[in-house]
Parts: structure tokens; C-alpha cells; sequence
């Protein structure tokens, strides 16, 4: 064990090994993929990255989210991925609206509508939940964990109820087909609309927090509560804008995700564990931590699978993240100086 | 004419659970004035902070402010009705900006407009003009604290509650602290009601004093009556 730990660089938690070991390594990946790449005549791995980005895209929309609850409640919300299945379900509901009752034959106009749709009403759930629910449960991290796996089985169920086990939407038209790069590469529209998506987001969200008075609000009560209320914010209407804004975050990737899969009651379930882990290795509160751990959890995975099997390929990623933990525990971008809590 | 009593604390009880800490404490701050609260440590000076700031709950008692209870409301309620509040380790936001602490003080306005320019701010401390754009968390003990008094002027606050603002500061520094404040009260006519356990900081600014024992007022008096020998045997045992 001893020698382990020495062989690992590890003391404490703290990388005391070479400095250049993890530049080297990331650069050989790197390096590895570019040979792969220009060696590939067949388009795969191309294909397998672009497949990746596009699913740490939405692994972003989910996680950001995600981390603006937790970073500013401190509460680890279960329920999160449901919302993921609510905004899907939304978009479904809204595509059903428009065929049926609205008669409308374009199947690119409910797409349009269910994108600020899936968002509110996802928010909305949020605000429920938070409401009813959470709001009693600030500073009791176990019981509020319990409560909300809870809350989450019951929504899983509710939508069983209602939708089914399995329903579809309709890909619109507009993004139907791809981009031919060359004869053995096509970039899908729809995913490349879910990358843009999620660039629109991580921008808007980025300008929200940072230029706007309740972005910095939420920043404020995110570091010192009682401090904030004491200089006049009313932190539980924050508590509430957050979750709403987290929660529709959360729906948006689930209308995204139509695109790309199948709408069942358990979506939400695939992907929470994942958007755990990008917090977890994004550093909480960190936006640019949780944009570059998604990326890279999403490329990993999906380059991975290409490799091995699926399920060796999730193994490969949780080692890789439990080896990274060791030597960052406090995420990709630690604060320093005199702010680092420590 | 006689300055009106802008704060009244009566009969304060406040308790952390099972242990009572304030047992009854009868206070009142004039306005255009500095009280100032003694005693040693653990004897509940923070603790009434707290509980007129409406972080810590009261079981028992009635605080008044500008005639109005505001015992037991919400913090931001007693922030937006204009008192500033300076607690201990001065609770600057690390990760915002200087400027973006000082423009947190604006959450206690309610149309969200300062009532003391933030050039005029930074002439009582130019430190925070030369800092503005650095992290709140990166600065010096004395310079934090500067931003955590502004941040509160900023919103224009009828009492000012300071805890301990010398603690921890070179000397030099907690004079031009006290400076300002007195600064302050004579031509703002603000009132600051200050939590202190050093004597000459304390003598240096405050118009009226009480002396705190165990969760209790014990003595009280104008500066200029007030006994410091005693007040200075009871603080250093």
C-alpha cells in the first residue's frame, strides 16, 4: 500500500508527483486521437467525438442546473433528472396539441414552441417542489436526499401512468438529414442543433449571473447567506428563481433529448448519475468547471463504447473519475489564494 | 431640542436552545449618536446583534425601530427598513468583486438607487476605489472591513450596528475607522450602535455607553460620566 501510494504521487489527497505527468498524458490523448482520426478513412471516430460532444452537451444542460441548485442550496436534489423527463413529456404533449387539436401538418412549429414550454413547465415543477417540499428540508442534506429520491419514484411512476412506457417524438422537419462533410461523414442536424442549443444556453446563463441584479443575488446568497439577508435580499424568493431556473435547465435538455432518443418514464434515471459526476468533478458552483467536465465525461463515454463494450466503457469512466478525484478533490479548477476554503 | 430614540430594545430574552444567552436586555440608541455596548467575551454582545438584525430568534421582548417593531422579522425586512449591519469577521462576499459588494448594499434600498454616491464613498475610503475591481475575499483584514461599513452606507442607513470593527486591525487603521464614523454621525445624523471590547477605540467615538454582564445591562452612562477605571477592572479580569 505504501508503495502505491508512492508510485500514485498520492499524500493526503495531494498530487505530490511530477508536475508535467498530467499535461503528458492528457497531450498523448490527445495525440492518440488525432492519429486515430486522420488515420480513419471510415469516418467513425469522428463520428463517435461529434456523437460525444453532442452528448456532453446535453449532460451540460442537465448538470448546470444541477450545480446552481446545489452550489446555492446545498441540497443534492434526486428529482433533478424527472425534470429532464418533464421537459420530454412536455415537448411530447405539445406535439400531440399541435397535430391534433391544432391540425398544424409542420412538425418544425411545436418543436419551436416546446423549447420555452418544456422550459417553464419543468421550472414550474421545480418551484413545486421547492415550495412544498425542500423548502422545509434546507440544512438536513440526508432527509432532503431521501425526500427527493422519493419525489422522483412517484414522478416516474406518474408519467408511466399517464404517457405509457414508451412514446416518440416526431424529428422536425427542419432538422431531418445532416451535414456531408465528405462521403463517409455526416454531422446530424439534430445534433448539431442540441450543440448549439446548448452554446445559446451556457451564454445566456453565463450573462445572467454575471451582468444581471439577479445573478448576482444568487452569487451572493450562493457564498454567504445570512450575510445576504442581512443586507436586504429576500434569500427564499432567490431559493425559488433558482430552483426554477435549474429545473426548466433540466426540462430544456429533456426537450433536446426527443431529438436524439425515445421519451420514457425513466430518462431522467440515465442520466442523473452522470450529471452527479460532472458537478462532482466540475468543482460545485464552478460554470466553466461543469461545461469542461460534461464535455468530457460525454467524449469519454462515447469514445470509450467505441473501444469496448458499453458497459466496460462506463467502468473505464468511473475509474478514470475516482483516480481524478484522488488527485483533484476539489474539481478541474480549484479556487486559490487567499478565497480557497482551506 | 432633545435627539429622538431612534432604536429600543426591552426585555430581550434570546436563547440557542437550551442555553439562554440574553436575559432581559433594555437598551435604547438616540439618533445622531454613538452607543456603545462593553463587556467581555461570551457575555451575549453578539448575540443582541443578532437579535435586533432578526438572525437570531427572540423568545421574549420587543424591539422598536423609528417606532415600529421589528422584532423577529425576516433579515432583509430589518435591512430594508435601515439598519446596516457590520457583523464580526466583516462577512464580505469573497467571490464578487469589491465594486459588486458595495452594489449588494442596494439590495436595502427599494428602488434600488444609492443614497450616498459611490464617489463620495470612495473618498471616505480610497483604498476600495484603488481595489475596486479585485475579489472581495483577496483584500486585507482592514480593507474588508472598510468595504463591509460602505457596503452598508451605501443604502443610507439610519443605525449602523458594528461588531467589533477594530478587531483584529493595526491601530492606525481602527482610528480612521473611528474617524469616519464619528465623521458620519455629526454630519449624516446617523446613529451606530457599536459592540466593543477595547476601551480607547471605544472612548474615542461614543456619545452614551452601556456595560454588558452575562446576557444583562449592568451599568450605563454618558462618555463624559461614564467610570472607566471600573469598567477597566471588570474588562480585564
Amino acid at each position: 500500500m505504501e508503495l502505491l501510494l508512492k508510485i500514485n504521487g498520492i499524500k493526503s489527497g495531494k498530487w505530490t508527483g511530477p508536475k508535467w505527468l498530467w499535461p503528458v498524458i492528457l497531450a498523448g490523448a490527445v495525440l492518440f486521437f488525432a492519429v486515430r482520426v486522420a488515420t480513419d478513412s471510415s469516418g467513425t471516430y469522428v463520428q463517435n467525438l461529434f456523437s460525444g460532444i453532442s452528448l456532453g452537451s446535453i449532460l451540460i444542460l442537465v448538470s448546470l442546473g444541477l450545480a446552481i441548485v446545489y452550489g446555492l442550496a446545498g441540497i443534492i436534489n434526486m428529482a433533478h433528472g424527472e425534470f429532464l423527463m418533464i421537459g420530454a413529456y412536455t415537448t411530447y404533449s405539445v406535439q400531440v396539441f399541435f397535430t391534433n387539436v391544432l391540425h398544424v401538418q409542420s412538425s418544425n412549429w411545436f418543436f419551436i414552441t416546446a423549447l420555452p414550454v418544456s422550459f417553464i413547465v419543468a421550472g414550474l415543477a421545480g418551484l413545486l417542489l421547492e415550495r412544498l417540499i425542500i423548502r422545509h428540508l434546507y440544512a438536513k442534506p440526508l432527509e432532503s436526499l431521501l425526500a427527493t429520491w422519493g419525489v422522483s419514484l412517484i414522478l416516474i411512476q406518474t408519467a408511466r401512468s399517464l404517457f405509457g412506457d414508451l412514446t416518440a417524438v416526431k424529428l422536425p422537419e427542419m432538422l431531418a438529414g445532416g451535414w456531408r462533410v465528405n462521403e463517409n461523414l455526416v454531422l446530424p442536424y439534430n445534433r448539431l442543433f442540441i450543440i448549439a442549443l446548448t452554446i445559446v444556453v451556457i451564454i445566456a446563463l453565463y450573462r445572467t449571473l454575471t451582468a444581471t441584479r439577479l445573478g448576482m443575488q444568487i452569487r451572493a446568497v450562493t457564498q454567504n447567506r445570512s450575510m445576504s439577508a442581512c443586507l436586504g435580499i429576500n434569500t427564499k424568493r432567490i431559493d425559488a428563481m433558482t430552483f426554477f431556473i435549474g429545473s426548466g435547465l433540466a426540462g430544456l435538455a429533456g426537450c433536446a433529448m426527443t431529438l436524439i432518443g425515445n421519451v420514457v418514464p425513466d430518462m431522467g434515471q440515465t442520466y442523473i448519475v452522470d450529471a452527479f459526476l460532472t458537478v462532482v468533478i466540475g468543482g460545485v458552483g464552478k460554470l466553466l468547471g461543469t461545461i469542461t467536465a460534461g464535455l468530457g465525461i460525454g467524449i469519454f463515454s462515447k469514445v470509450l463504447e467505441a473501444f469496448f463494450e458499453a458497459v466496460y466503457g462506463k467502468v473505464l469512466i468511473l475509474l478514470l473519475i475516482m483516480l481524478f478525484m484522488q488527485f483533484k478533490p476539489r474539481g478541474i479548477f480549484p479556487d486559490k489564494g487567499r478565497t480557497a476554503a482551506d | 431640542m432633545e435627539p429622538t430614540t431612534l432604536l429600543t430594545a426591552s426585555n430581550i430574552i434570546t436563547a440557542y436552545d437550551q442555553s439562554t444567552i440574553l436575559w432581559g436586555v433594555n437598551l435604547s440608541v438616540l439618533q445622531g449618536t454613538v452607543t456603545t455596548v462593553m463587556g467581555r467575551n461570551g457575555v451575549g454582545k453578539t448575540t443582541l446583534l443578532k437579535t435586533i438584525m432578526g438572525l437570531q430568534k427572540a423568545r421574549e421582548g420587543q424591539v422598536t425601530f423609528k417606532g415600529e417593531h421589528i422584532t423577529n422579522l425576516a433579515p432583509y425586512k430589518i435591512a430594508r427598513a435601515g439598519i446596516g449591519y457590520v457583523p464580526q469577521g466583516r462577512e464580505i462576499i469573497p467571490k464578487l468583486t469589491v465594486q459588486e459588494n458595495l452594489q449588494l448594499g442596494l439590495e436595502a434600498t427599494p428602488d434600488y438607487k444609492p443614497r450616498m454616491a459611490e464617489e463620495e464613498i470612495y473618498t471616505l475610503f480610497p483604498i476600495l476605489k484603488e481595489f475596486r475591481r479585485r475579489a472581495g475575499g483577496n483584500l486585507s483584514g482592514g480593507q474588508q472591513q472598510q468595504l463591509a461599513i460602505a457596503r452598508t452606507l451605501i443604502s443610507g442607513p439610519a443605525l449602523l450596528l458594528l461588531d467589533e470593527p477594530t478587531e483584529g486591525l493595526q491601530p492606525s487603521i481602527a482610528i480612521e475607522i473611528g474617524d469616519i464614523l464619528r465623521q458620519l454621525v455629526t454630519t449624516k445624523g446617523m446613529a451606530v450602535l457599536l459592540v466593543e471590547q477595547k476601551i480607547d477605540f471605544a472612548k474615542h467615538v461614543t456619545d452614551y455607553f452601556y456595560f454588558m454582564e452575562r446576557g444583562k445591562m449592568v451599568k450605563e452612562g454618558n462618555a463624559a460620566t461614564f467610570d472607566f477605571n471600573e469598567l477597566q477592572e471588570h474588562i480585564a479580569v
